[in-house]
């Protein structure tokens, strides 16, 4: 860390020391939020760390948060807003302190949580699996932050509850509904920034009777931009451009709800992202999604809920070829589609002291891809989980869950525990937990067949078993005045971690194949501090460890977690009348410098290893929020407020050329409607 | 492409594609399939004018043929060593680190002269051409048919004679993901390489098109205009050039 960062930090850490001279207990650890007595500030409807919050993450069974028995993160619906952020990848950078996001070939996206890759942490959106992957993440444009609410984040393996890819933990999106008692909602929201970026978005909500419907328009992109690294030796995994992009969502959710015991939920969804990588180029990648599901809750008897589910998504990729003379010009040609059918059923039966989960479903899982050879391939799988919550005493709690998986291809199965033990006494908490995960081998890493560049090749490999991951988690919370404390650990025992080999030399060039890594263990920890003041001050430091240990010693497929990262946020927020309020905010993240043993060549490894080092950075952004009448905000952002600027764009290098800028606007329509009716 | 402009109409009513994919026809198993165009190429056969076609998908050698009779081609390879003991003073083997924006040579090697054969005016090295002593000129039509009836009513013709290049003649890609190309240092004719490009300083490869007619004067004085309508075949591999051309253009 550079002196100027030092002073950067030490004047942060003052700044909220400053800020928490006259503090009023706000939140207590129950939940209860009691009004500070000095209401000079605005609190910009927050309601502080919200313990009340009902998530279902954890034990797929709705549960306060203050009783989850298995640590969870929020990141609340305010943090979102607060953020300004435009998709989940700004989201999770800028909360969790041991998410990095890099890239990879063609500036595909991959990220790294708590040293598990993508395709090792489950993303859900409202608790259901999204088809598509590049490099085996999903497409993060997908989830764009104007439909959140909020995002419920379990660390650790999870797939007793969640099946194949939850080794890593689940990332859960919950998106916004129509409040209850609410009859129509409007807002629209619009950003510009640097590099041409611009994203506008609306939603809009209506309530007759027993339906209500909500229909979501967002619109985001940016320019492509060339940067320039300062090198003097080969450095392979490094980028000289980033690329452009227009993406649309579209979503649009219709509820009826015939009589207090049934709701029915349906819902439609299209996405379009066209990357441009140079400006002129003659052929852009073109991402399309397409989703349909119906969903019905029910409650049975007394208090049985019962809830079905049926989920068509397609995501396809398309290779557009640009309008010009060519013979094959503007025509959109499809490269890539997968196909999911899904069907699921949950059953949750109160019982003395707990709640019995059991659930079921069903996935057809299909995948057409010129890169594997142009075939189609297909698969069906099957599972069926329980789960016992129960309380024990007025401390403990207890939960216990075991799923079993079946995969077509192979006829795999797998068995999945988990076991969690909760005890808590007044404002602290202790939770332990082991869990089982694992990943089962997808379809590409089974069968692809793709000449990536000339003379070099990406194989399949149908011998590929399921990673495996044993997961133990010790976690406390511990809320005292004005300050809530968190501690997370957790060591995780790898089997089987899927990935590509050695490059292997023949003939016809070199050829890397996916296999499996024999073992390997990440340990890591988290821990974090938040206050909030009635002085108007709030405040937030995480940190997060982890060490990853590869006995194999073989080349890391992906950027390496860093060992060590800090995350920041000191926000101050003032009234002024009775119609205008501001925020100042000022966040930041501080990743530590990693090292990461590579291939020269990865085209031709008789050249050997090299140890590369990606060295550290920090970002720091300043958002000044204008408020007024709690129905216009408008917020002027500055990015990289100390202008960093990478000497070499590796690929986790930050997307940055130096300071930028951004403003944006968002109107609440419905609520100045009424404002002014 | 109609199916293109149809996917336009669906962004400019989103809600509609939404609304109105419950009622396309579909399987639930593989998904919507007619949605998207077909990677047929343009049927040419009807074309007016005369067509080359040329399969030049491999890196090491050159394909050589005559205006005259297209489909008769001559693949001569390239040189990497120099074998004969006389050097023409240009062909090398010449090995760069290509990055956007930045070309540094690592080492060069003098060659053999490229083996020619005794009767050709173009040679094609996947996008690369070279003319038998020819000069060529890139005008700003986009089309053969918005030429003036006689080559001399064009304003501005600037021919070029081929030029020596170090870095554009890719002949060893194997080790491209380091940025380090062997490549063929040779004179090529720049307006007509340009016609296609294809951009490997950042993986995957990046293609351009200039997408301008291109103007060719043969050594013995004789004009062809030249348009290239394709690089690819049916299934989107590279390499496979389809030009349209006029020969000869009075």
């Amino acid at each position: 860390m550079t002196i100027r960062s030092l002073i950067f930090f030490f004047a942060v850490v003052a700044l909220a020391h400053h800020g928490a001279k006259a503090t009023t207990f706000v939140t207590s650890a129950d939940g209860t939020t009691t009004q500070p007595a000095d209401t000079a500030y605005s609190d910009w409807s927050d309601k502080g760390i919200d313990l009340d919050i009902v998530v279902v993450t954890a034990t797929r069974t709705p549960k306060p948060l203050s009783k989850s028995p298995i640590p969870i993160q929020i990141i609340s619906a305010n943090d979102i807003r607060k953020t300004d952020a435009t998709n989940v990848q700004d989201i999770l950078q800028r909360e969790l302190p041991g998410v990095e996001f890099s890239y990879s070939m063609n500036m595909q996206v991959n990220m790294n949580m708590a040293g598990f890759a993508g395709q090792s942490v489950l993303f859900l959106i409202d608790g259901e699996r999204m088809a598509g992957e590049t490099n085996d993440n999903i497409d993060f444009e997908r989830i764009v932050a104007n439909g959140v609410d909020h995002i419920e984040i379990v660390k650790g393996a999870a797939s007793a509850l969640y099946g194949s890819s939850a080794n890593g933990g689940v990332i859960n999106i919950i998106t916004r509904d129509l409040a209850d008692g609410t009859e129509w909602t409007l807002d629209a929201d619009g950003r510009i920034g640097s590099h041409g970026e611009r994203r506008y978005a609306l939603n809009w909500g209506v309530r007759r009777k027993t339906l209500a419907n909500k229909i979501q328009l967002s619109y985001h992109g940016s320019d492509c931009y060339q940067v320039h690294s300062k090198r003097t030796e080969a450095l392979p995994l490094i980028f000289d451009y980033v690329p452009g992009q227009e993406v649309y969502n579209v979503g649009d959710r219709l509820t009826y709800q015939p009589h207090e015991r049934v709701k029915l939920t349906g819902r439609l969804y299209y996405y379009y992202r066209q990357m441009v990588r140079k400006q002129g180029e003659s052929e852009h990648t073109r991402y399309y999604d397409y989703t349909a599901g119906l969903r019905g809750n029910f409650r049975l008897g007394k208090r049985d809920m019962l809830e079905v589910a049926y989920l068509f998504d397609q995501y396809d990729k398309t290779r557009y070829y640009v309008p010009s003379q060519l013979a094959v010009s503007d025509r959109d040609v499809r490269e890539y589609s997968n196909v999911q059918n899904s069907v699921r059923a949950l059953w949750t039966h109160p019982v003395e002291q707990g709640t019995l989960a059991i659930g079921t479903d069903y996935l057809y899982d299909y995948l057409v891809n010129i890169k594997l050879g142009n075939a189609h391939y297909k698969q069906s799988s099957f599972d069926a989980f329980a789960q016992y919550d129960r309380s024990l005493g007025d401390n403990w709690e207890v939960v216990g869950a075991l799923r079993y998986d079946f995969f077509e291809i192979g006829h795999r199965s797998q068995v999945t525990p988990k076991v969690s033990l909760a005890w808590h006494r007044e404002q602290f908490k202790l939770r332990t937990s082991y869990g089982m995960g694992f990943r089962a081998p997808s379809l590409k890493e089974l069968y692809y067949d793709f000449e990536a560049m000339p003379s070099w090749y990406i194989d399949g490999n149908s011998e590929l078993v399921p990673e495996r991951s044993h997961n133990f988690t010790l976690a406390a919370d511990y809320a005292h005045g004005a300050y809530t404390y968190t501690l997370l650990s957790y060591y995780n025992r790898i089997s089987d971690r899927l990935t590509t080999g050695v490059p292997r030399s023949l003939a016809d060039g070199a050829h890397l194949a996916y296999t499996n890594l024999r073992q390997m263990s990440i340990t890591g920890g988290e821990a974090s501090v938040q206050g909030r003041w009635s002085s108007g001050w709030r405040a937030k430091l995480a940190y997060s460890y982890t060490n990853e240990h590869n006995p194999d010693q073989a080349p890391n497929q992906f950027m390496p977690a860093r060992p060590h990262a800090l995350n920041y946020n000191v926000e101050h927020s003032r009234t002024a009348g009775s119609h205008y309020s501001w925020s100042a905010i000022l966040s930041g993240r501080w990743l530590a410098d990693v090292h990461n043993d590579e291939y020269r060549s990865t085209q031709h490894p008789e050249e050997g290893i090299m140890r590369v080092h990606y060295p550290a950075y920090h970002l720091h952004t300043f958002q000044f929020v204008q408020r007024w009448d709690d129905y216009i905000s408008l917020t002027f952002g500055i990015d990289n407020l100390l202008g960093y600027k990478p000497d070499n764009y590796f690929y986790n290098a930050p997307l940055t050329t130096g300071r930028s800028y951004s403003l944006s606007l968002h109107i609440d329509i419905d609520k100045a409607y009424r404002h002014w009716k | 492409m109609a199916n293109e402009t149809k996917m336009r109409k669906y962004f400019q009513y989103p809600i509609l594609t939404v609304l109105g994919m419950s009622s396309m026809t579909f399987s639930a198993c593989s998904g919507l399939v007619d949605i998207y165009d077909e990677l047929t190429v343009q049927d040419t056969a009807s074309s007016p004018y005369r067509q080359l076609h040329v399969t030049a998908t491999t890196y090491d050698d050159w394909t050589y043929l005559t205006l005259d009779n297209p489909d008769s081609t001559v693949v001569l390879p390239i040189p990497t060593t120099l074998n004969s003991g006389e050097w023409d003073g240009v062909t090398s083997y010449t090995r760069q680190e290509i990055k956007l924006g930045s070309t540094t040579e690592l080492s060069s090697t003098p060659t053999d002269a490229q083996p020619e054969p005794e009767r050709w005016d173009l040679a094609f090295h996947h996008f690369d051409i070279r003319t038998n002593g020819g000069m060529a000129f890139e005008t700003e039509y986009t089309s053969l048919d918005q030429l003036p009836a006689h080559w001399s009513d064009i304003p501005g013709i600037e021919w070029q004679a081929d030029q020596t290049t170090k870095d554009r003649v890719w002949i060893d890609l194997s080790n491209s993901l380091a940025f380090n190309i062997g490549c063929q240092t040779i004179d090529i004719s720049l307006p007509l390489s340009n016609m296609a490009w294809m951009d490997v300083s950042n993986p995957p490869p990046i293609y351009n098109v200039s997408g301008h007619v291109c103007l060719l004067r043969m050594k013995d004085g004789t004009v062809a205009a030249l348009f290239l309508d394709n690089y690819m075949n049916e299934k989107g591999k590279k390499g496979y050039l389809t030009i349209s051309y006029i020969y000869p253009y009075e």
